[in-house]
């Protein structure tokens, strides 16, 4: 080895690119964090009964012991019975699919991936079409005392859960489930979901329909603590999960070999996420419908701004879905008011356009992103 | 020792890999040559654990590859493999504090191992790039820093028992001649820096007789021929690649030039001076 | 935060002067949902006290300028709360069952009124109504008015049947109408036996052409031909949306029919095919006038 070579430290690009910084993750999740507080003040202070912002406050004083005059007992059940539950819930909604796309997006290593692709929103669809076209006489509940209001969310769930678990076992070869082959059995599935919704659409009768059809386009009316309670213990349970396995995506963004050889068993690592996923979007389905676009647009704006890795990525993506759903629901609550217009609706039509003229505006730039 | 025992792969009805026996041993770089399809890299997805033998043993210290979990397999081997997939944008230094996240060390102490190994794999003007803004070339380097930051972090402050590897699926195949040096050269210093063993899929055979201690030449599955470097015969190599090559030795014992000529390998004829 | 505060603006400025304590309100303030409600409300006489709708209401005319609540499926309880009313009075089927529970919960009298497309179902509907705004004897005048009239145009069905059997020997002499919700591709959407349309045709002594259990099913062109209807019944809205009713006859589901072939087409107000009501008699009479038409076509 006595033969003298080069070292080649500056070449080509080398150290001639400027070098790259990541923007510092506190500040953004303190100001995600403020935006946030302020949405939520803003959407507790609008709404089709007027409850003006310093009248709660006033009245939130007066709770504290300090100086300050109740509201009257309408607008205080207006604003805990039909206003907060709705803006929890939401944000709630937010958190969950907004982390839950992340994590989908790191297992199938595609940008562009939603929870749609491991059967969650096709089996909640047509668990819920079959609830809603059936009764819940039709499913053989007519003597429990359940309500449909009840069976709904829970159908809903278990649609979600039974769509990815049959995907999973579709998709298992020598005790392992490679994503892509995940990704070829979602197709499949879904695709089975979307016939069985059509059979349920065929069977149903007309008011059924355009429930079916409410219900598909996503929404957070209707529900009170009591619908939303279980629903908010699951996606927080698994939102939890899937934050801690940040780590365990950054390895798998990678490459499920390179994950491998660092030390993860992706197989497993991507089962548990897949199952976490389902626990979470089911829930969030079963009590808000399909809301679609929240799980693809934030995470792909936040990884633009802070980087693909997870554990900046996924709080500060749960904190924009949330301030994105909160503010969401508001408008859908007040544009048409005294009418409800689903928020889902609303996301689609704005999120459509803005996903497009971020593509365009980044072209080229999918899988770098 | 890592070890493949008379080790076998069988996909299908495709023979892979069929009674391979081959070691990499503590202290030692192992080269592993062969014409397109030989089956290197599958030797060595094999020797990483990635792939089960389907017949055969692979061992590392007498145990089953498969019956090691991952992450006590990811202390004592890192693989580089031929290609980089990148499907998100990880900078490089995120790269690398990846590799060495899972390991209890302080954050100056990563720092100066993650700079350590940069410089090493001729990576160090690569900090604050991006991962897909790199060309090939540079990738590589980055995934060998990877490696070499990876082993690095297992061992810091803990008892690894046995000694680590370092499976290099044709590093040098984007690299110029410099880098490709370079590299080699870090991978030597490494197995005598740490005393692991390294396994390295080459091409350019000079390359692999100035840098491996052994070799192990495959053809079709098989091993045509395993032995110390220095008395890798011209003939076997003319079978195996079916073309002529002449080898050269150069003076002061700057080593051995091997060349393929192109011609049909009739002959056989070795010139030596 | 202004900017969306406003966006409701006119609902809310009105609600700031309006806004009264729910108990004690002497004033009775009533949501509708569901044509039929909303027109057995102000038939009742207490239209004044209406003062929302839901999305489907468009009668009587001056209840298009009442705020609209949504579609009766998908109601929300903080806009209907946003009306502050006293009374939410909703057909069958209107929801969300929550929504309803919380507006019971906030001291809103809320009342379903079964839908059942029969006409001891309609006057049930008008007794219920009735009884619920204190109106009993508004109640017996209006039921005793829709027996009267749909008495009478029974009768003249009858005598056109006969006449119809006289000139065209058809066999149990009542004509055979095909209720028409909407097209599809290759066949259309029709009223089986437990629609509202198909309450209607009973009530003109006509004869459903759809004996199906179910309210309704997509139908496939051959079956519509060999249904063979003499007359159609659709709603205005679907002929609108066809571009006229040469265009709707002219679909190849249709044009083959008898019925189009002869334009026998009772063309009546969406809102009478979707619940019986009030002025379900209109929707009987214009069946019954078209029963009175040539079968041979018109010149």
């Amino acid at each position: 080895m006595s033969l003298t070579l080069s070292m080649p430290s500056s070449r080509k690009g080398d150290g001639a690119a400027p070098s790259f910084r990541r923007p510092p993750l506190v500040p953004v999740l303190a100001a995600l964090a403020v935006a946030l507080a302020l949405a939520v003040l803003m959407a507790i202070a609008t709404g089709g009964v007027s409850v003006p912002l310093d009248r709660s406050l006033s009245h939130l004083a007066s709770l504290l012991g300090l100086p300050g005059t109740p509201l009257s007992e309408r607008d205080w059940m207006v604003l805990t019975m039909l206003r907060l539950p709705r803006i929890v819930l939401a944000a709630a909604v937010g958190v969950t699919l907004g982390v839950a796309g992340v994590a989908l997006q790191a297992v199938f290593r595609n940008p562009l991936a939603d929870p749609g692709l491991v059967g969650v929103s096709s089996g909640a669809a047509l668990a819920g079409s079959a609830a809603m076209v059936l009764g819940v006489s039709g499913l053989g509940l007519a003597r429990s005392g359940l309500s449909l209001a009840t069976v709904l969310p829970l159908a809903a769930f278990l649609g979600a859960l039974a769509a990815t678990v049959l995907i999973l076992a579709i998709s298992r070869r020598d005790g392992r489930n490679a994503p892509a082959t995940m990704l070829l059995a979602g197709i499949a599935v879904n695709a089975m979901g979307g016939a069985g919704i059509g059979l349920f659409s065929y069977l149903g009768d007309d008011l059924a329909l355009r429930q079916m059809t409410f219900w598909m386009m996503g929404g957070f009316g209707g529900s009170g603590w009591a619908q939303i309670g279980p629903a908010m213990l699951l996606m927080g349970l698994a939102t939890a999960g899937l934050l801690a396995g940040a780590r365990r995506l950054d390895l798998f963004a990678m490459g499920e070999r390179e994950a491998f050889l660092q030390g993860l068993d992706p197989h497993r690592f991507a089962v548990r996420t897949v199952l976490l996923v389902a626990l979470g979007v089911g829930a969030a389905v079963a009590v808000s419908g399909l809301i679609g676009f929240v799980g693809l647009i934030v995470p792909h704006v936040m990884r633009i701004l802070l980087g693909p890795v997870h554990s900046r990525l996924m709080p500060a993506t749960a904190l924009a879905a949330a301030v994105l759903l909160v503010l969401a629901d508001t408008v859908a609550r007040t544009i048409a008011a005294p009418a409800d217009v689903p928020a889902g609706l609303l996301l689609g039509a704005v999120g459509g356009p803005f996903f497009l003229w971020l593509l365009r505006r980044r072209s080229g730039g999918l899988g770098g992103a | 020792m890592l070890e493949a025992i008379d080790a076998g792969l069988t996909i299908g009805r495709a023979r892979l890999l069929d009674g391979v026996t081959a070691a990499v041993r503590p202290g030692r770089v192992l080269a592993i040559l062969g014409p397109n399809g030989a089956g290197k890299s599958t030797l060595l997805s094999l020797l990483s654990g990635e792939r089960r033998p389907t017949a055969g043993r692979v061992l590392l210290d007498g145990v089953a590859m498969s019956a090691i979990p991952a992450p006590r397999l990811a202390v004592r081997r890192a693989l580089v493999a031929q290609h980089q997939a990148v499907a998100f944008a990880f900078s490089v230094e995120e790269v690398m504090e990846l590799a060495t996240e899972p390991w209890l060390i302080r954050p100056g102490d990563r720092r100066a191992l993650i700079a350590d190994c940069l410089i090493r794999a001729g990576a160090g003007g690569l900090a604050g790039r991006l991962m897909p803004q790199l060309s090939g070339g540079e990738r590589q380097r980055v995934a060998f820093a990877r490696a070499l930051a990876q082993l690095a972090a297992g061992r810091h402050g803990h008892d690894v028992a046995g000694p680590s590897y370092l499976l290099l699926d044709e590093p040098t195949a984007s690299l110029d001649p410099a880098h490709q040096h370079h590299l080699l050269r870090a991978a030597r210093d490494w197995v005598e820096r740490t005393g692991g063993g390294c396994a390295v899929i080459l091409h350019d055979l000079t390359l692999a007789a100035r840098y491996a201690d052994d070799g192990l030449l495959l053809a079709g599955g098989r091993v045509a021929w395993a032995g110390s470097m220095s008395g890798l015969p011209v003939p076997v190599l003319e079978r195996v690649f079916g073309t002529a090559f002449v080898r050269l030795d150069l003076p002061e014992a700057e080593g051995v030039v091997y060349a393929a000529t192109g011609r049909a390998a009739a002959s056989g004829k070795m010139i030596c001076e | 935060m202004r900017r969306l505060r406003f966006l409701p603006a006119a609902i809310a400025a009105a609600l700031a002067l309006t806004a009264a304590p729910l108990a004690g309100a002497a004033e009775r303030r009533i949501v509708t949902v569901g044509p039929p409600v909303t027109e057995l409300v102000h038939a009742l006489g207490d239209g004044g006290s209406v003062v929302g709708r839901d999305t489907s209401s468009h009668y009587p005319p001056p209840v298009n300028g009442l705020p609209d609540v949504g579609y009766m499926r998908a109601l929300s309880a903080e806009g209907v709360m946003s009306l502050a009313p006293t009374h939410v009075l909703a057909i069958q089927g209107a929801g969300p069952e929550t929504t309803l529970d919380q507006l019971r919960a906030l001291g809103v009298t809320v009342e379903v009124v079964p839908e059942t497309p029969t006409l001891a179902g309609l006057l049930d509907k008008v007794e219920r109504v009735a009884r619920l705004l204190g109106r009993e004897a508004e109640g017996r005048r209006l039921a005793d008015s829709l027996n009267r009239d749909l008495a009478a145009l029974a009768a003249v069905a009858a005598k056109s049947d006969a006449t119809s059997d006289a000139t065209s020997g058809t066999k149990d002499g009542a004509p055979v109408v095909l209720g028409v919700v909407g097209g599809g591709p290759g066949g259309l959407m029709a009223a089986g036996s437990r629609s509202v349309p198909a309450a209607l045709i009973a009530m003109a002594g006509a004869r459903n052409a759809l004996d199906v259990e179910r309210d309704y099913v997509p139908m496939s062109s051959e079956s519509v031909l060999a249904a063979a209807p003499d007359i159609l019944l659709v709603s205005r809205s679907l002929v609108d949306r066809s571009g006229g009713l040469d265009q709707l006859l002219a679909t190849p589901q249709l044009a083959l029919t008898p019925a189009a072939k002869a334009r026998r087409v009772a063309v009546v107000d969406g809102a009478l095919l979707m619940g019986l009501g009030p002025r379900t008699a209109e929707a009987v009479a214009e069946l019954t006038r078209v029963q009175g038409t040539s079968p041979q076509g018109q010149p």
